[in-house]
């Protein structure tokens, strides 16, 4: 059996592109993770709903609903990293409950996805999540 | 009989009285107080509020629905008074329900038993979404399988899938057929609203004729279940067909509508998850 024995100059070559490619594979395994988390509706995740809301200029998010009596600031959301995506995981109870997003303490937001949406009766449109 | 005893024993007999009142509860008068506060506005605008809904309570209608309302609208910033009109709507919605229900169990079509509020709540909003008391009515009639009389709570929760049909521009002849099918196989609450929901969503499939309600129908009465409707039958070939796949996930599998929390709202509607443009009534 043949060992090629690598060169004194080939050797750190070799280690540099090891480091490289490890750092390419953390890469793309890091955007990988980050892709998983996207906007989308309302959906179960271990420990309640995840509710994910696309506002990259966004200072705070809430979502306020039924589930927490429209109290503005009970719910807030964590932007998630640089991505522009708020992030809150909420216990609900089984049933059907009505939704908005709060940007910046003032500015009420129609879900973008959800569910299914209803009127609110003052204008708005509320988003549904429905927990099973 | 001491005086004391004697007390007691009245206060009961005038706790169960016949039209289950109920009552704002200190914590939502409470946290309306708060939002009223906090917007500014003078105890006396909210009052009037507050006042009509302990008056529906006091005939029987659930006051958590109505205080909501009222919280909602003090959340978003709306004038009380704009508030009065829409809190009164949903004051006879509940009215209607009440009535609808009532009727049908003493005619013998609804089975009074399992959680009245639910039902109520489930009918306003079925009627605040576009069904109508008469719809409802013949619904309790048509939907009575094998079984006998139909659930309450199954009656809400079909007359709610019918409201969703008619958002879906599913005629109400086609959709209440639709929806008494499903009740006489006996579909779970979550069920039907499920599958009223996935034709909403296929609602352009259904009016270009790709799709049709018969079929669904039929599919219904040969007894399969509402999941596996779109995903067998994809007749379209355009959808994927999993939205109704519920059952394959643990955590949504086989529960009933609403579950046990009777966590209820407003209604109205959109076709699409993603938003573009809504139906639906206010509730």
């Amino acid at each position: 059996m043949h060992r090629i024995r690598l060169s004194g100059t080939l050797r750190p070559m070799m280690s540099g592109l090891r480091i490289a490619m490890v750092s390419l594979a953390l890469v793309v395994a890091m955007s990988a993770c980050a892709s998983t988390i996207k906007p989308d509706v309302p959906k179960p995740v271990t420990g309640g709903v995840r509710f994910t809301y696309f506002a990259p200029t966004a200072n705070t998010v809430y979502v306020v609903g039924s589930f927490n009596g429209w109290v503005k600031g009970a719910t807030s959301m964590k932007r998630e990293g640089k991505t522009g995506i708020w992030i809150a995981e909420v216990m609900l109870l089984s049933g059907e409950h009505t939704f908005m997003y709060l940007v910046d303490g003032k500015e009420w937001v129609v879900p973008p996805l959800a569910e299914d949406f209803v009127t609110d009766g003052f204008g708005q449109t509320n988003g549904v999540v429905i927990v099973r | 009989m001491n005086i004391p005893v004697w007390l007691v024993g009245l206060a009961m007999c005038l706790g169960a009285s016949p039209v289950m009142a109920d009552s704002l509860s200190n914590q939502d008068r409470e946290e309306i107080n708060r939002l009223r506060s906090a917007q500014g506005h003078s105890a006396e605008e909210v009052n009037a509020l507050l006042e009509q809904v302990t008056k529906a309570g006091e005939k029987g209608i659930p006051t958590e629905p109505l205080a909501n309302k009222v919280k909602e609208g003090l959340a978003k910033g709306v004038e009380p008074k704009r508030i009065d009109p829409v809190l009164r709507q949903l004051v006879t919605h509940f009215e209607s329900a009440h009535d609808v229900l009532q009727e049908s169990v003493s005619k013998g079509m609804v089975d009074s038993s399992g959680n009245r509020q639910r039902a109520l709540e489930g009918l306003a909003e079925a009627l605040s979404r576009g069904a109508t008391a008469e719809e409802v009515r013949e619904l309790a009639k048509t939907g009575q399988g094998a079984g006998g009389k139909v659930p309450q709570e199954s009656l809400a929760s079909g007359a709610k899938s019918l409201a969703i049909l008619k958002e879906a521009k599913i005629s109400a002849k086609d959709g209440a057929a639709l929806v008494a099918e499903g009740l006489r196989q006996g579909y779970r609450s979550a069920e039907l609203a499920d599958l009223a929901r996935e034709i909403k969503r296929r609602g352009p499939e259904f009016q270009q004729g790709r799709l049709n309600v018969q079929s669904i129908r039929d599919q219904v009465s040969k007894g399969q279940r509402a999941d596996r409707i779109f995903r067998d039958g994809d007749h379209s070939g355009s959808g994927s067909g999993d939205r109704m796949d519920r059952s394959g996930s643990s955590d949504r599998g086989g529960r009933d509508d609403r579950g046990n929390s009777g966590g209820r709202d407003d209604r109205g509607s959109r076709p699409d998850r993603n938003g573009s443009g809504h139906g639906g009534r206010d509730h």
